[in-house]
């Protein structure tokens, strides 16, 4: 589950990207990465085999300070949701999901 | 500058003789008056030589000051590029651990490379979000959050993929480290 000191800061971050204030960056294969000059935030997504469940992974690393601090969700858990809206928020602002759609539409509408 | 001070000093030397010749000029006439005037200028003229002394001294003092200044930055330059080296031969050390799936040992290694990483950079560069410097902390950062939440469900490809990304770590510390040799 989302620590209670989390949950309030992940529902902004998921708010503050929707209205683009906040942008993303993909940092590797299903991980995206917000950074300020003090701090990076990520999200990942991965698979564990031998669990057979699925997680996002939240991690804040403050790099002055030289701690991160990090949690993880399964699918199990109740918080899921809430960290797979994010992931997808992270995902949709980093890629700029709306102009990559529109280029895609536009081809049809073409036709 | 300088010129213009010693300049400036000469001529109120000049000056103040001149008002102390018109001051003794009725004392003039006795010959002890004459040593008095003579004394006092050769005193200004001690003035003036000891003034140009003192500002001499203070600029011999302000180039000691500089190039104990640039001492003090070679030092750390040479400091830097050792670390830099360090860091540099630790790199393939994490990435045999990796492969031979000694992910304990990487991650300790990951860990002193990350901090003295974080030394040797110019702090500018890594708060920088743009920069390579930033890229490549952050890059190291991840690896070591996957090896501690994920280790055993990594794939021959991930193993491949923090391999690739090491080498590439590695390679720009080498050019940087090549240009901090250049620079010292």
């Amino acid at each position: 589950m989302i620590p209670k000191a989390y949950k309030k800061y992940i529902n902004k971050i998921i708010e503050l990207t929707e209205d683009n204030k906040i942008i993303w960056d993909i940092a590797d294969d299903k991980e995206y990465s917000c950074k300020t000059s003090d701090a990076t935030i990520s999200v990942s997504s991965f698979f564990h085999i031998d669990e057979n469940l699925s997680y996002f992974l939240f991690s804040f690393f403050d790099f002055e300070k030289q701690h991160e601090v990090r949690f993880r969700v399964s699918n199990e858990n109740n918080d899921f949701e809430v960290m797979e809206r994010l992931y997808t928020v992270a995902a949709a602002s980093a890629i700029n999901i709306e102009s990559e759609l529109e280029s895609f539409i536009s081809e049809f509408e073409k036709e | 500058m300088k010129l213009l001070f010693y300049s400036l000093i000469f001529i109120l030397q000049s000056v103040i003789a001149w008002k102390l010749a018109h001051y003794y000029d009725d004392l003039i006439s006795s010959s002890s008056n004459v040593a008095t005037y003579i004394g006092t200028n050769i005193s200004l003229f001690a003035l003036f030589i000891a003034i140009s002394e003192i500002i001499r001294l203070g600029s011999t003092a302000k180039m000691i000051l500089k190039t104990a200044e640039e001492t003090k930055q070679s030092v750390i330059m040479l400091e830097n590029i050792k670390k830099l080296g360090e860091i540099s031969s630790s790199i393939p050390i994490v990435r045999n651990h990796i492969i031979n799936k000694k992910y304990v040992a990487a991650i300790h290694y990951l860990n002193s490379i990350l901090k003295s990483y974080f030394d040797t950079m110019d702090i500018s560069l890594i708060k920088d979000v743009k920069s390579t410097e930033r890229k490549n902390y952050d890059k190291l950062q991840r690896i070591i959050r996957q090896l501690e939440t994920n280790s055993r469900n990594l794939t021959e490809s991930d193993i491949k993929k923090m391999s690739n990304d090491l080498d590439k770590i590695n390679l720009d510390i080498s050019i940087l480290s090549k240009d901090k040799e250049g620079k010292g």
